[in-house]
C-alpha cells in the first residue's frame, strides 16, 4: 500500500516536470524583438569580419535572473552571427564574489582570446583581469560593476571598453515622468530598492531620491528595500500603503519587484495609471503611478495591457550582443571609446 | 517534561500527561512565553504607528507570514529528529514551477496542485533517504539537495517566470473567506494538522523521541528510518504548501523563488523554543516565531525605518526571543 503510494506520487512528479520541460509559448512581445535595435545583424558600427573563430567567455552574474538570461542569449546570438565560438559562465547566486572569481582564473588559463566580465563586485575580479591582461586577452566589461578606473592603472588591468547603461539615469528618468504626471499638483511617492549595497540599487534609487528632491511638489516617503524579490515587494509595498494611502507614485528598482508591488496595488484597490490616463488623473485618491525598471517580457507585457504605468528598458540582450562585437573590434586591432551606453527608455503603453 | 505546546523526548512513555498539560499553568507561561512577547512587541509598534494595530494590518501580517510559516512549521519536524532541511526554498522553487507549468500546459489547478504535492513529497523522500539509508549527514544532504531541485526548476522553467494563473489558483493567494483571507487560513490548518499530529499521532512523538535518543527510540521499538523520513516528506510538502501559496499570492512561480527561505524557516522555528540539537518540539512556538519576524518587518515598514536597520533588527529580535527562552528554560 505505501509502495504503491510512493509509486503514484513518483509517477505523478516525473510526469509533472516532463510536462514541464516542455517550453511553453514564446514569452517574447514585440517591443523586446531582438533584432529591433540591429542593423543587418550588427548593432556596433564598423564591426569588422573576424580574421579567425575566437573564443570569448563571458563571466556573468547568476542566470537566476532574467535580466541576465537575456544577457547571455544576447552574448550567445552575436557569437553565433559572427561565427565565434564561446561560452557563458554563472554562478549560483549574486553572493558568490569568490566562485565567480574562481571561475575566472580557470578561463584565463583556457586560452580565451577575450573575456566578458559583469563582475558582482567593483573588486573582486581584480587579480584575474590582471592576469588575463598579461596574457594579452582583450577585456569587455559589461553592465555592471564598473571596474573603477583607479583599481585597473594600479594592477595593471586594461579594460577594452565598458558597456552598459547609466543606472542612475533610470531613477531620473522615473522621477522625472511622476512629476510630469502631476503637473505640479502635490504629491507623496516611493522608491522600493534592491539589494542593500547592490551597486546598481543604489545607483537607481539616488537618481531617483535626487530628482524628487529637485521638485518641491514630491514628497518621498517610502524609501525600502524589496531584496530583488517579488514577494518582499508585494510585503512592503502593502505595508507602504497602509501606513501612506495617498502616494501616488512609486519607483521600483527592477521588474521583478515591481510586479510584486502591482499586486499589492491591485489587493488593495488602487487603480494603477497608465496611458494617457497617467498625466489625466495623476495625484488622485486611491490612483498610482508604477514605474518598473529593465523591461522584462512580462512587465512589458503587463504595460501593453494597460495594467503597469511603466517599465525602464535597459538593454541586456544588447549588452550581451554588442560585447561580442566590441571584443571582435578590439581583437581585430580597432579602437573603442571608453564607454558604450546602450539605449535606456521608459516604455509607457504607446511604445508597444 | 512535556507542557503545553511542547513535545519533549520523556513523552514517548507519558502519552497521558501530555494530554493533561493543557491545565498546567506553569507549562502555559513557558510554553507561551513567546506569544506574550508578541503582544509586547504589538503594544510597542501601536504605539509608534497608529497604522498597525488596525484589523487591516494585522490580517496583512498573517498573510505576509503565511509562507515563511508554512514552511517553518514543516522544518519543525526535520529540527525535532535533529536535522535540517536546508533546501525548502529550492523545493518551494520547484514544486512551483511544476504546478504552474502543468496549469499552462492545460491541467485544471486543483489537479496540477496534487501533482505539486506529489513532487513535494518525491522532493522530501529523496532528502529522507539520503539521510536514512545513506547515512548522508542532514546539513550535507540538503545542501546537495537544495543545488539539485534549484537547477531542475530552473532547468524545467528555463529560467523564466511563468504566470497568469486561473482565478481558482488566484483566490488562494488573494481571496477571501469571511473577511479573512485565504493565505491566513491556509496557514491556519496547516498549523492544525501539524499540531495534531504532534499531539495526537505516534509519528509526532516518534520524532521528537528520534531527536532526543536516537538508539533508546530504536531499542522502544520505533521504526527510526521510517519516521526520519516521514519527517522530511512533512518539511517538503508544507515547504510546497508555502510555495503554493507565494505561487497564488503573486500569480507567478518564479525558478528563482525562495532563495534563502530556508535561514526564515530556521529563525522561526528556533525562537519557538524547538532546540536545534533535536528531541523537543514546539509548534505553537514556530507559528508564533513566524508572526514575529513578520511583525519585525511589517511594523518598521510601516515607519518606514531604512533596510539596514530592519535586517539587524530581525537579527537582535531573533537572538533576544533565544536568549529569553534559555533564560526561562533554565529557572524551571
Amino acid at each position: 500500500m505505501r509502495t504503491k503510494l510512493y509509486a503514484v506520487c513518483l509517477i505523478a512528479a516525473v510526469l509533472a516536470l516532463v510536462a514541464g520541460s516542455v517550453p511553453t509559448s514564446s514569452q517574447g512581445v514585440p517591443f523586446l524583438s531582438k533584432e529591433a535595435f540591429l542593423k543587418n545583424g550588427a548593432f556596433l558600427e564598423n564591426v569588422p569580419k573576424p580574421s579567425r573563430q575566437y573564443r570569448i567567455a563571458n563571466i556573468s552574474r547568476t542566470l537566476l535572473n532574467e535580466h541576465w538570461v537575456m544577457n547571455k542569449e544576447g552574448f550567445m546570438a552575436a557569437l553565433e552571427h559572427y561565427g565565434l565560438d564561446g561560452q557563458v559562465f554563472a554562478v549560483q547566486s549574486e553572493q558568490d564574489v569568490i566562485e565567480q572569481a574562481n571561475i575566472l582564473d580557470t578561463v584565463v588559463r583556457k586560452g580565451y582570446d577575450a573575456v566578458v566580465v559583469s563582475p558582482i563586485s567593483e573588486k573582486n575580479l581584480l587579480p584575474g583581469l590582471a592576469e588575463a591582461t598579461k596574457k594579452g586577452i582583450v577585456i569587455i566589461n559589461v553592465d555592471t560593476a564598473a571596474i573603477l578606473e583607479a583599481d585597473a592603472k594600479e594592477k595593471g588591468i586594461k579594460i577594452g571598453t565598458f558597456i552598459g547603461s547609466d543606472n542612475y539615469d533610470a531613477g531620473v528618468e522615473a522621477a522625472n515622468f511622476i512629476a510630469g504626471c502631476l503637473g505640479g499638483k502635490p504629491g507623496k511617492v516611493a522608491v522600493v530598492r534592491g539589494r542593500p549595497g547592490d551597486t546598481c540599487a543604489i545607483d537607481r534609487s539616488s537618481g531617483f531620491i535626487d530628482t524628487v528632491r529637485r521638485y518641491n511638489n514630491l514628497q518621498l516617503v517610502g524609501d525600502q528595500s524589496g531584496m530583488w524579490d517579488r514577494m518582499q515587494a508585494l510585503d512592503v509595498t502593502t505595508n507602504m500603503l497602509r501606513a501612506n494611502p495617498d502616494i501616488v507614485g512609486i519607483y521600483y528598482n527592477n521588474d521583478t519587484m515591481v510586479l510584486g508591488g502591482l499586486q499589492a496595488a491591485k489587493n488593495l484597490g488602487y487603480r494603477v495609471l497608465t496611458g494617457a490616463d497617467a498625466h489625466k488623473y495623476a495625484g488622485q485618491a486611491k490612483t498610482l503611478i508604477i514605474i518598473g525598471n529593465d523591461g522584462i517580457p512580462e512587465a512589458l507585457e503587463k504595460v501593453k495591457a494597460g495594467e503597469l504605468t511603466g517599465t525602464i528598458a535597459q538593454k541586456p540582450y544588447l549588452m550581451g550582443y554588442a560585447a561580442v562585437e566590441a571584443a571582435i573590434i578590439a581583437l581585430e586591432g580597432g579602437s573603442l571609446p571608453k564607454v558604450i551606453h546602450t539605449p535606456i527608455k521608459l516604455v509607457t503603453q504607446s511604445d508597444l | 517534561m512535556a507542557h503545553n505546546g511542547r513535545f519533549l523526548a520523556g513523552d514517548l512513555v507519558s502519552r497521558r500527561r501530555l494530554r493533561v498539560s493543557g491545565v498546567s499553568l506553569v507549562g502555559n507561561i513557558r510554553g507561551y512565553g513567546l506569544l506574550l512577547g508578541l503582544l509586547v512587541l504589538g503594544g510597542i509598534l501601536s504605539i509608534l504607528s497608529p497604522v498597525f494595530p488596525t484589523p487591516a494590518n494585522l490580517l496583512d501580517i498573517v498573510v505576509q507570514s503565511s509562507v515563511n510559516g508554512s514552511i517553518a512549521l514543516g522544518m519543525t519536524f526535520v529540527i525535532a529528529t535533529g536535522g535540517i532541511d536546508l533546501s525548502v526554498g529550492s523545493i518551494w522553487a520547484l514544486t512551483s514551477i511544476a504546478v504552474g507549468l502543468l496549469v499552462k500546459h492545460g491541467l485544471p489547478w486543483t489537479l496540477a496542485i496534487v501533482f505539486g504535492l506529489a513532487a513535494g513529497v518525491v522532493c522530501g523522500s529523496v532528502t529522507g533517504l539520503l539521510v536514512t539509508k545513506g547515512g548522508v549527514p542532514p546539513f550535507i544532504a540538503t545542501l546537495g539537495t537544495m543545488s539539485i531541485y534549484r537547477g531542475l526548476a530552473l532547468i524545467i522553467s528555463q529560467g523564466y517566470t511563468i504566470y497568469g494563473f486561473p482565478r481558482g489558483l488566484q483566490f488562494i493567494g488573494s481571496g477571501k473567506v469571511l473577511m479573512i483571507p485565504m493565505p491566513a487560513i491556509v496557514l491556519a490548518i496547516a498549523f492544525l494538522i501539524t499540531r495534531f499530529l504532534f499531539s495526537r499521532c505516534a509519528f509526532g512523538r516518534h520524532v521528537v523521541a528520534i531527536g532526543g535518543n536516537k538508539e533508546a527510540a530504536r531499542l522502544c521499538g520505533i521504526n527510526v528510518n521510517k519516521c526520519v523520513m516521514g519527517a522530511y516528506v512533512v518539511g517538503a510538502v508544507l515547504a510546497t504548501v508555502g510555495g503554493i501559496i507565494a505561487t497564488a499570492r503573486l500569480d507567478a512561480a518564479e525558478p528563482i523563488a525562495g532563495n534563502g527561505a530556508e535561514l526564515d524557516a530556521i529563525a522561526a522555528v528556533v525562537m519557538g523554543g524547538t532546540s536545534l540539537s533535536g528531541g523537543e518540539a514546539n509548534i505553537v512556538g514556530t507559528l508564533v516565531g513566524a508572526l514575529v519576524i513578520g511583525t519585525v518587518r511589517n511594523g518598521l515598514t510601516l515607519m518606514n525605518v531604512p533596510t539596514f536597520y530592519q535586517i539587524a533588527t530581525v537579527g537582535l529580535i531573533i537572538i533576544a526571543a533565544v536568549l529569553a527562552e534559555r533564560a526561562g528554560r533554565s529557572r524551571q
